[in-house]
């Protein structure tokens, strides 16, 4: 059942996660942490749970990423005005 | 003197967390047992069926909206009280909404051949929730990017009162939906409609009723959610 596809995306995901920590600009951050959720998403469908690949696609791919990125444009001009 | 205390604690817990998993990684690569014998052994041989089964086909279904149908109702309580709180810090109805930045041409332009993709794949899901995979929740957050990417595209949502009607009335319509089982059925979100014929579109009596008003509930307060977000950077 666990063949070497699933293993490289395993990997990868750790690897993401890992840079996503410790990332020094918040954008790459989000973005690793986007394929956190991509990653996720191409498990389940593996695993054959389509439900939770679909929830997995729709809100921690999609959605969180549009909400983290709005997040981070409101911060950064906060920012450059005090600065 | 600056020296750094380091907690030795931290290895402790380090150490021992991963000889707690060390020693669960068999579990996760023994395939020896099927996959009705995992879980959920009862609730998935009588799904299918009439006689206290859900009447469907979709298993996960049957068991997130019949079988867990209190759980459901919570998750979307639980959601419209974080569109509440975010309502409560962000929104304000006197914001004026200028676009300090433009919009991407790409984004102006392809919005309107989009659209109508994004609101159908959303629709067929929210609507074959019992049938195939998906359902309310996701078909919802599915037909709610549509209405975030007009967002994202400048334009504005103006009937934002009748979009919290909206939510407020699918909400009710949930409650009231499964408060009738209590009359015609035999229990709270208990079934009392007929179950029509098997695998089709117009089956499973109450089911995809109420992930129909799910699926519109989650649409609508995503939608809601994100113009809030947007609000408050308009403002400065």
């Amino acid at each position: 059942m666990i063949n070497i596809f699933m293993i490289i995306i395993m990997i990868s995901m750790i690897i993401a996660a890992i840079k996503a920590i410790t990332a020094v600009k918040l954008l790459d951050s989000i973005f690793f942490f986007s394929f956190i959720g991509i990653g996720a998403t191409i498990l389940f469908a593996i695993m054959k749970a389509p439900d939770v690949a679909l929830t997995e696609a729709a809100v921690g791919t999609g959605l969180i990423t549009l909400v983290f990125l709005s997040t981070l444009r409101k911060t950064s001009k906060e920012d450059e005005h005090e600065s | 003197m600056s020296r750094k205390f380091i907690n030795p604690l931290k290895f402790i817990w380090a150490i021992a967390l991963i000889l707690i998993f060390v020693n669960l990684i068999p579990v996760f690569l023994s395939t020896d047992l099927k996959a009705e014998e995992r879980v959920g052994d009862v609730l998935l041989s009588m799904t299918p069926g009439n006689d206290g089964g859900a009447g469907i086909p979709n298993g996960v279904t049957a068991v997130v909206v019949y079988y867990r149908g209190l759980d459901t109702l919570g998750e979307v309580s639980v959601l419209f009280l974080v569109s509440t709180a975010v309502g409560l810090f962000f929104g304000r109805e006197k914001s004026e909404t200028k676009s300090e930045t433009k919009p991407n041409e790409i984004v102006s332009h392809s919005k309107t051949l989009v659209l109508p993709h994004f609101m159908l794949t959303g629709l067929y899901i929210i609507f074959h929730g019992h049938l195939s995979p998906g359902g309310g929740f996701q078909g919802g957050v599915m037909a709610a990017g549509m209405v975030l990417l007009l967002l994202l595209a400048g334009d504005r949502v103006k009937q934002t009162k009748a979009l919290h009607f909206i939510e407020g009335f699918a909400g009710s319509l949930y409650i009231i939906v499964a408060t009738l089982g209590l009359y015609f059925g035999v229990s709270f979100l208990g079934q009392y409609l007929p179950l029509g014929e098997f695998n089709t579109l117009l089956s499973g009596g109450i089911l995809p009723v109420i992930y129909i008003f799910v699926g519109i509930k989650v649409g609508t307060e995503i939608i809601g959610l994100y113009q809030n977000f947007q609000n408050k950077e308009a403002e400065e």
